[in-house]
């Protein structure tokens, strides 16, 4: 073989790469999770899912033994007893022990990705699927149930311990009996919902859709308690406190509303989207945005500090005690450990 | 820049017609042509200047300098310039709408890829992309993106059914499809002259298949519907102007240009 011939497949091997690296399949078009569970931290981090030291961020263990492409972490782990159950990219729901992360089961059924975690209730594992459906299963990965829904359900439902809600891209949001998977309602929200719902106890739903629409819904039967718009869309579910809901929109708005009639109260402006869900502390809740932005809201809507972290955050902030973890995009310090007022405390970063 | 001039307009376009049919398998074959056919009028003036470029490998004086000055690289090119001159074709018009028609299809290739939108940054990337006064998010959203047995955002397989083995059905079309394209506007080579020429493009007549296969093999199907189209058109378009060489095809079946005096 000449070199000629060689350069040539060289050049036409080199134009492949690239073009599936245009692609955007690669590992970067999604944001991680993290879990906090007493002394542990469980982080999703996109080629591989860790067990983390709370207090100083070392590796207890770390899950599966060799990277691959094909099989992404992004959404937050979730505890079933003494199982760690995690979805990837690579259409697989794993469940994992919390000891050491060896393998339980694998869930195969599912032919897309899991964008975001499935919801533990009564020893049932209710997953949500980019491929329309929601798989239930009992606790050793058998398949209980499945729903289908009018497209890709991206959030993780919200219960009250007997319904199931779950919002999906179709614009709707369906209740559905966590026993049989049967729909009892389904609303119409006007856009696609990619945000999961908060449920207070009252039974009222509260989300948004990402068009702007922020909706109180009555759990009973599905109707439209109140509706609103904010300037930009939600991606995440309103933190609850004291009868107001406080959540960030893609404008970069922190927007506090009365739950009960919908009316906004305050919106806190900041220089870029906010993706994730606040992460509430005594004193106050943190919002993180695309600019790296940490800023600390007080209840009465003052802004009580900010701090600046090199990357985007996207996800949803992990609170517990006085822990707060933060998870970075495209920075050098994945993940961030910080105390309630905001103080760095260690990161963990796979290199 | 790249984003505001090529590829904000190509995703409102594509989505606009996606908007129009409801169904983004059809969305991408319709926009895909209506780019193919925007670019006719660069395709077709590089369809005139290859076959005169072609036309001018047969010519006696041509073969001749060749010939003459196989082992002096300076004077061939002195002495093919002045035949260009002469014959008044310009060597660079043949790449030149190529290179134009480049940033386009790059363009057109990342629009449909944003468009597929299956992870929530490509999600957050589209929403920023659109214009507002001319589609709304809430009735883009979610894209129907079935078409006939393939999901767009996901590599293409034909399941048997009661088996979990799947076909790449698209993949296989995409090859026969790259080939024929490639190979019915090859011109025939000429014996005797310009061998290593020759060779090369019968190298990429069988790698540029398997490549575009590979592709649509492993990305998003949508990518397979366009990589389809584009060859389906380039073949219609060559052959519109007269310039599919059919007998390619026959592989057993060896054909020369006759040298020009």
């Amino acid at each position: 073989m000449n070199m000629k011939r060689i350069s040539l497949i060289f050049v036409i091997a080199l134009l492949g790469i690239l073009l599936t690296a245009c692609s955007g399949s690669g590992a970067t078009n999604a944001w991680s999770g993290a879990l906090i569970s007493g002394d542990t931290v469980y982080y999703a981090g996109s080629s591989m899912v860790y067990a983390l030291k709370e207090d100083n961020g070392n590796i207890i263990w770390q899950y599966p033994e060799k990277a691959s492409a094909s099989r992404l972490f992004f959404a937050e782990p979730v505890l079933a007893g003494d199982q760690l159950i995690v979805g990837d990219y690579g259409k697989l729901l794993t469940s994992l022990k919390t000891s050491d992360g060896t393998e339980n089961w694998q869930f195969t059924e599912a032919k897309s990705r899991y964008i975001d975690s499935p919801l533990v209730i009564n020893d049932l594992i209710i997953a949500p699927n980019a491929d329309h459906n929601i798989y239930a299963l009992d606790l050793d990965g058998n398949e209980v149930w499945r729903f289908t829904g009018g497209a890709a359900f991206w959030a993780k439902p919200v219960s009250d311990g007997v319904m199931v809600y779950v919002p999906c891209m179709d614009h709707y949001l369906y209740a559905l009996d966590s026993a049989t998977g049967e729909m009892k309602w389904k609303t119409d929200l006007g856009a696609s919902l990619v945000a999961r719902a908060a449920l207070d106890e009252n039974g009222v739903l509260y989300l948004g859709n990402l068009d702007g629409g922020v909706f109180a819904v009555n759990a009973a039967d599905g109707t439209i308690a109140w509706q609103t718009k904010v300037s930009g869309g939600v991606w995440a579910e309103p933190v609850l406190h004291e009868g107001k809901l406080y959540f960030g929109d893609q404008t970069g708005n922190i927007n506090i509303l009365n739950a009960v009639d919908g009316t906004q109260e305050q919106f806190i402006q900041t220089d870029s989207a906010i993706l994730g869900r606040g992460g509430l502390f005594e004193n106050g809740i943190i919002f993180g945005n695309e600019d790296g932005e940490l800023i600390m809201v007080g209840f009465t809507g003052a802004k009580v500090w900010t701090r600046t972290l090199k990357g985007n955050i996207y996800g949803n902030l992990q609170t517990s005690g006085d822990r707060l973890i933060v998870i970075v995009n495209n920075g050098d310090e994945p993940l961030v450990a910080m105390d309630a007022n905001g103080n760095q405390n260690w990161y963990f970063s796979a290199k | 820049m790249w984003e505001t001039i090529i590829i904000e307009p190509f995703i409102n376009l594509l989505l606009w017609i996606y908007n129009l049919v409801g169904n983004f398998g059809i969305a991408i074959i319709l926009f895909t042509t209506l780019t193919r056919v925007i670019l006719y009028p660069l395709t077709q003036k590089q369809i005139k200047s290859s076959k005169a470029m072609q036309e001018l490998q047969s010519d006696k004086r041509y073969i001749e300098i060749q010939k003459k000055y196989a082992n002096d690289k300076e004077k061939l090119a002195q002495e093919q310039m002045k035949l260009y001159q002469e014959l008044k074709i310009n060597p660079l018009s043949s790449c030149l709408p190529t290179l134009i028609q480049f940033p386009i299809i790059i363009g057109l290739y990342q629009a449909l890829i944003q468009s597929l939108a299956s992870a929530p940054i490509d999600l957050l990337n589209l929403s920023r992309h659109i214009y507002p006064k001319l589609l709304q998010i809430s009735e883009i959203l979610p894209l129907n993106s079935k078409f006939l047995w393939m999901e767009m955002g996901q590599p293409e397989r034909l399941y048997i059914p009661g088996t979990n083995f799947g076909i790449p059905v698209l993949a296989i079309i995409v090859v026969i499809t790259t080939y024929i394209s490639t190979k019915i506007i090859t011109p025939p080579s000429q014996p005797g002259t310009n061998d290593q020429s020759a060779m090369m493009t019968k190298m990429m007549n069988l790698y540029m298949p398997v490549l575009m296969g590979w592709l649509a093999w492993s990305l998003q199907s949508g990518l397979a519907i366009y990589f389809v189209t584009t060859n389906l058109i380039q073949i219609a378009q060559y052959a519109i102007s007269g310039n599919v060489h059919w007998n390619n095809l026959l592989f057993w079946k060896k054909s020369a240009t006759p040298v020009k005096k």
